[in-house]
């Protein structure tokens, strides 16, 4: 039973990263290729929230900080100090690990509130000090960005890009993957759930989430980076925008923190969406009102997600013991007001 | 078992803290003495658990010291002082909700080395098997693949102190284990208590039920406004003018 | 650099930190209530001021006059919004959900404002607009004065309602401790939407304000969202005399640097001051006892 549904896990896997790889091949047209690298970007960043936001339950909504920053580093070493292209981005990547550190340990030392407030304001900071120092930047003017395959038409750029991105996805991903299952992700686990617990067990709990918020930056700056090199032009106020960065923290919403795959299904259907919008209307004010109403129903209405809600459905219509193990005391005690009697609340404990 | 001579494990000297006008801890000046269950009894509101907290390192006080095994800790972080070797209990248990019952008592264990720490847990590795051994002892391991939000306050209770032993405290704070559990799981508690204590563990313990502490403990500090008024034998503490004063608000 | 200079960019300061003390009223009372940072606060703001300048546009009313329709309407709409939506989010993830909650509301308005009004720049010609007052060599726009006067009106009239009415009093036993306040039979739930209320009400004033000197539009919120959350920060979370020597200090430091630094820069101002005070002291500068559990 076990093994059947790891086989089918294993199998959709290889379908679906297949399907993704092969996408530059089967792609229509280069606009909807393009499209198709904003989704993997929108995933990357999404994911490398999740180190932070999934495993210590801390949510910034400045995570476009560290893609900016990884952006306009590595836009900056080629454009000013003529670095190779993928030296100057692992170098920026590798800056913005050691700037995350000192911010990470001002950040961390307060909880909830005060760690958004602090995650905001570096990324408003950041849209000014890069606006400011025009000089060196291009301020508004923007950020001319040298390719790094200057021979290659404009949709092999795209394929090239699509399948760089998919492979810094996939180190994302595994990442996680491997984070998760591991005993230090049970400990970042443990953080979540009740951090003062966590410290009086002798967790050290602050080396622990400055540990994520820089793995977390670095992941970022590393997509940032790749963003400059693939669109070869930066401006502060659109890559140090706070709206990117709440678009990371509702893909990976939509999709679940708790799950690995969340984040990159939150990014497919809020993406694909945001796409087709703004195809099919065009650039009207009105992609805010809906951006703003999704993020509105999911927190209200889903805070965890998609994945575990579709999996409370699937369990509902499969009366087993273990469909039980599933949900929390908190869904039970709902489904009970609801009258909803296809789970029995005798199973509770308590 | 244990006589008077016994070296001083943990010591705080006229710890202070307040809170805006309320001096919830007030100059206490208390040492407990290794290997012994030590009791910290008084009525609602006495300081008993900020006391706690500022020996744990949760709150900071605002002046005195507190040392363990000689050396200061005052003002450390908690997991140093969990760390150093004290082992602490909340008085509205806390454990991790969302996590298994194995999984909570696993996340205290820390890893031996780095690549135990980004290894998955491993079924035969010794930390889990220690951890299921707890488990036994503490008779949860049949629930050890349930949430733990989903086990009775009792086991909760009985589960936090399994996660408490993970760490392998020298020295184990309780706060209030009795309160709020039924007979069976007091008595469980209690027959623990004295079997880790018979192991070598010093037992701090902060606790109203007042025939498990007459039982249980070696030693009794009397609380009081934010400070130790009387302090001795369960006989003698039970039959002190003061601590009856001191209840009873005579 | 002239004296005179100088001493108009103290004065212009002062007058700027007025405002900026009222806003932060708002966001102090939200966060005193239910322990919620609300993003949506400039939002409505510039909401109130889109309202205002509607208004004068299609009947030539002073928006002074029309705060009495929307002071009452904000009130509403602000008891409303906690009690339908903020308390519906569950209590141990609170703090965040209510962040992004309030976020989307943000971008629900804006998206709104943007779609019904559109992009363009808007300001309203009043009689008074191009007045100003000197007084030995320093100008002060009449609008300016106007809504200076109008922030400290309106945080006298919080001063009052919090310290001298019953409201007040429930709302500051709910304010400084909500379980406490419970066991005396304050219906906490009530208060707390009552304290949004009053926070909208305040954003209704400041929009007013706001529609008087400045030209708007509908983006126009981020711009206040940072200063908003330096001021309450160095002022102390939840002391709302503290956010106001906070947006004083502030507002006159901004405009002091900007002679010497121009606007950008002195902005950056803001931020350094909010990670000065998180790093130094976290419970903040003036006050704020409650910040303290942060």
């Amino acid at each position: 039973m076990l093994s059947v549904s790891r086989v089918v896990r294993i199998v959709t896997l290889l379908v679906v990263a297949v399907a993704v790889v092969t996408f530059p091949q089967w792609a229509p047209n280069p606009y909807i290729l393009s499209a198709g690298v904003v989704v993997l970007i929108y995933a990357t960043l999404s994911t490398s929230w999740n180190f932070v936001g999934g495993f210590t339950g801390y949510m910034s909504i400045g995570h476009a900080a560290w893609f900016g920053l990884g952006a306009y580093g590595t836009g900056l070493l080629i454009a000013r100090l003529d670095i190779p292209s993928f030296a100057a981005l692992f170098i920026s990547a590798a800056i913005v690990g050691l700037i995350a550190i000192p911010v990470g340990l001002a950040a961390l030392r307060v909880r909830g509130i005060s760690f958004v407030i602090v995650t905001v304001a570096l990324l408003l900071v950041l849209q000014l000090v890069f606006q400011g120092l025009a000089d060196l930047t291009g301020g508004s003017q923007g950020l001319v960005v040298p390719r790094p395959f200057p021979d290659l038409l404009r949709p092999e750029h795209h394929a090239v890009f699509f399948l760089i991105f998919t492979a810094l996805l996939a180190v994302n991903l595994v990442a996680w993957w491997a984070i998760d299952r591991s005993r230090f992700g049970l400990r970042l686990k443990a953080i979540r759930e009740d951090e003062d617990k966590a410290q009086a067990l002798g967790i050290p709990t602050r080396a622990y989430k400055l540990s994520m918020f820089v793995v977390s930056g670095v992941l970022a700056a590393l997509a940032g980076g790749l963003y400059a090199l693939w669109f070869g032009d930066l401006d502060p106020i659109f890559v140090f925008s706070i709206l990117f960065s709440v678009y990371a923290v509702l893909m990976a919403l939509v999709g679940g923190i708790r799950h690995l795959f969340g984040p990159v299904l939150g990014a497919v259907i809020v993406g694909v969406g945001a796409e087709f919008f703004k195809a099919g209307f065009g650039d009207t004010q009105l992609h805010l009102v809906l951006t703003g109403g999704l993020l509105a129903v999911v927190v209200l209405f889903m805070p965890d997600g998609l994945i575990p809600a579709a999996r409370d459905l699937i369990d509902r219509f499969r009366p087993q013991q273990s469909s039980i193990r599933e949900v929390t005391v908190e869904q039970l005690r709902e489904a009970e007001r609801q009258g909803n009697a296809g789970i029995d609340a005798q199973e509770v404990g308590k | 078992m244990t006589d008077a001579t016994d070296p001083q494990v943990l010591a705080t000297f006229e710890l202070t803290k307040s809170f805006g006008g309320v001096r919830a801890v007030d100059n206490a000046t208390v040492a407990f003495q290794a290997g012994r269950i030590n009791a910290v009894i008084g009525p609602n509101g006495s300081g008993k658990t900020t006391f706690f907290n500022c020996i744990t390192g949760m709150i900071k006080p605002d002046s005195g010291t507190v040392e363990y095994r000689g050396r200061p800790v005052t003002g450390k972080s908690p997991d140093r002082i969990a760390s150093a070797g004290i082992g602490r209990s909340f008085q509205l248990c806390r454990i991790f909700p969302q996590m298994t019952v194995l999984e909570n008592v696993l996340a205290a264990a820390r890893p031996a080395n780095i690549g135990a720490m980004l290894r998955a847990p491993h079924r035969r590795s010794p930390d889990v098997a220690r951890a299921r051994d707890l488990l036994v002892r503490v008779g949860l391991d049949h629930l050890e693949n349930s949430t733990a939000d989903r086990i009775s306050y009792g086991q909760q209770k009985l589960l936090e102190l399994a996660g408490v032993l993970m760490a392998d405290p020298e020295t184990i704070m309780l706060d209030e284990p009795a309160g709020g559990v039924n007979p069976a799981v007091i008595d469980r508690l209690a027959s623990l208590i004295l079997d880790l204590n018979a192991e070598g563990r010093t037992f701090i313990i902060v606790e109203h039920n007042m025939s498990l502490v007459m039982s249980l403990s070696h030693h009794v500090v009397v609380f009081d406004r934010g400070r130790p008024i009387v302090e001795g034998s369960p006989a003698m503490v039970q039959a002190h003018p003061a601590v009856l004063e001191a209840y009873l608000g005579v | 650099m002239s004296l005179a200079l100088v001493l108009q960019s103290i004065v212009l300061g002062l007058l700027l930190g007025g405002a900026y003390a009222l806003l932060a009223s708002g966001l102090t009372l939200y966060f005193g209530v239910m322990r919620v940072i609300q993003i949506a606060h400039p939002a409505f703001l510039v909401l109130a001021a889109y309202l205002a300048w509607d208004v004068h546009q299609k009947f030539g009313i002073d928006p002074l006059l029309t705060m009495v329709v929307m002071v009452p309407l904000f009130f509403a709409m602000g008891f409303l919004f906690q009690r339908v939506l903020i308390s519906r989010l569950r209590p141990r993830t609170l703090e965040m959900m209510s962040v992004l909650l309030t976020f989307a509301i943000a971008l629900i308005i804006e998206g709104l404002l943007g779609f019904v009004y559109s992009g363009t720049q808007r300001r309203i010609n009043l009689p008074y607009s191009d007045a100003s007052i000197e007084i030995a060599d320093v100008h002060i726009p009449a609008v300016k004065l106007v809504s200076f006067g109008l922030a400290a009106l309106a945080l006298v009239a919080l001063y009052i309602l919090l310290s001298k009415t019953a409201l007040g009093q429930a709302l500051r036993a709910t304010i400084q401790h909500p379980e406490a306040a419970r066991l005396v039979g304050i219906n906490t739930e009530r208060v707390a939407g009552f304290g949004f209320g009053i926070g909208l009400a305040t954003a209704a004033v400041g929009g007013t304000a706001m529609s008087l000197n400045a030209t708007i539009y509908p983006s126009l919120h981020w711009h206040y969202i940072g200063i908003l959350l330096a001021v309450i920060v160095v002022g102390g979370l939840g002391s709302v005399w503290g956010a106001a020597i906070a947006a004083m200090v502030l507002g006159v430091s901004q405009s002091l640097l900007q002679l010497q630094l121009g606007p950008i820069w002195a902005q950056t101002f803001f931020y350094v001051a909010l990670f000065v005070t998180l790093l130094v002291r976290p419970q903040g500068f003036f006050g704020g006892r409650l910040a303290q559990r942060f």
